[in-house]
C-alpha cells in the first residue's frame, strides 16, 4: 500500500470521526460516520483485502442508513422546514460524490507491477481460515444476528386488542 | 516510503478515542450515542485490520469481520430499544389521556 494512500485515508478517517461527534445534528453525524467507514474500506483495499473492506462498508453503511431512516421518520420529517431539507440533500448528495469519488479512484488506481499478487489476504484464504480456525466464532455470531433478527421481527409484531 | 507502527496506532487509538468523547459528550441524547458507539468498534476494526497487514496474519481480518457483524447487530439492538421505548411512551401519553 502507498503510504501517500494511507495518510490520506487515516486523516479523512480522524476528520470525519470527529465531525461526526463535534456536529449537533444527527443527520450530519451520520453522514460524517459513512464517510469515515468509507475512508476505513479504502485503508483495507490498499492492503488488498478489498472483500473486508466491502464488507465493513456494506454492513456499517446499511446499518446507519436505516437508523437515520428511523431518525427522519420518527422526529424530523414531519417538522423540518423545506430550507432545511434543501440544505440536507445538498450536504447527502455531497458526502455521496466524496464516497463515488473514492471508490472509483479505488477501482481506476495504477497498480505497480506485482502489487496484485499478494494473496495473503484474498478470498479462498479468508474463507479457509474462517470456517476451519474460528468455525465456533462463526456459529455464535450466527445465532446472534438469528436471534436479534427474530427479536426485532418479533417487536415489530402489534399484539391484538386485548391480548 | 512506508507507515510506521506508532502512525497506526496512534491513528487507532484517535478512533477509539473520539467514539469515547462521542459517549460522553451525548451521553444525554440516546440517538447520538449510536454513532458514537460505533466509533469505537470502528477503531478496533481498524487496529485488526493493520495488525493483521503487519504480521501478514489473516486472523486479524477474520475479527475485523467478526466486528463489522456487531457493529450491525448493535443497531438493530438500539432501533428494538428505541422501538421499546416509543412504544412504551405511547401507551402511557393514551393512558394518560
Amino acid at each position: 500500500m502507498y503510504a501517500v494512500e494511507f495518510y490520506v485515508f487515516a486523516v479523512l478517517v480522524l476528520g470525519a470521526a470527529f465531525m461526526s461527534v463535534k456536529t449537533s445534528s444527527v443527520f450530519y453525524a451520520v453522514l460524517f460516520h459513512m464517510q469515515a467507514v468509507v475512508a476505513v474500506a479504502g485503508i483495507l483495499a490498499g492492503l488488498n483485502a478489498g472483500f473486508v473492506g466491502f464488507a465493513v462498508l456494506s454492513m456499517s453503511v446499511a446499518s446507519m442508513l436505516v437508523f437515520l431512516m428511523f431518525v427522519l421518520v420518527v422526529f424530523n420529517a414531519r417538522h423540518a422546514r423545506k430550507a432545511v431539507w434543501e440544505k440536507q440533500s445538498k450536504a447527502a448528495l455531497f458526502c455521496f460524490a466524496a464516497a463515488a469519488a473514492q471508490t472509483a479512484y479505488l477501482f481506476f488506481k495504477p497498480y505497480k507491477a506485482g502489487e496484485r499478487a499478494m494473496t495473503d489476504f484474498s478470498l479462498p484464504v479468508l474463507g479457509d481460515i474462517l470456517y476451519t480456525g474460528y468455525g465456533s466464532c462463526v456459529l455464535v455470531f450466527a445465532v446472534l444476528i438469528l436471534s436479534c433478527a427474530v427479536g426485532a421481527s418479533a417487536l415489530l409484531v402489534k399484539k391484538k386488542e386485548g391480548g | 516510503m512506508t507507515v510506521d507502527v506508532p502512525v497506526i496506532l496512534t491513528v487507532g487509538f484517535l478512533l477509539v478515542l473520539c467514539g469515547l468523547w462521542g459517549v460522553l459528550r451525548h451521553r444525554g441524547n440516546l440517538l447520538r450515542l449510536l454513532p458514537a458507539a460505533q466509533l469505537v468498534f470502528l477503531g478496533s476494526l481498524f487496529n485488526f485490520s493493520m495488525g493483521s497487514a503487519l504480521f501478514r496474519d489473516a486472523s486479524g481480518l477474520i475479527f475485523a469481520l467478526f466486528t463489522a457483524c456487531l457493529t450491525g447487530l448493535q443497531t438493530v439492538a438500539t432501533l428494538a430499544v428505541f422501538l421499546l421505548y416509543f412504544r412504551k411512551r405511547d401507551n402511557a401519553q393514551e393512558g394518560g389521556r
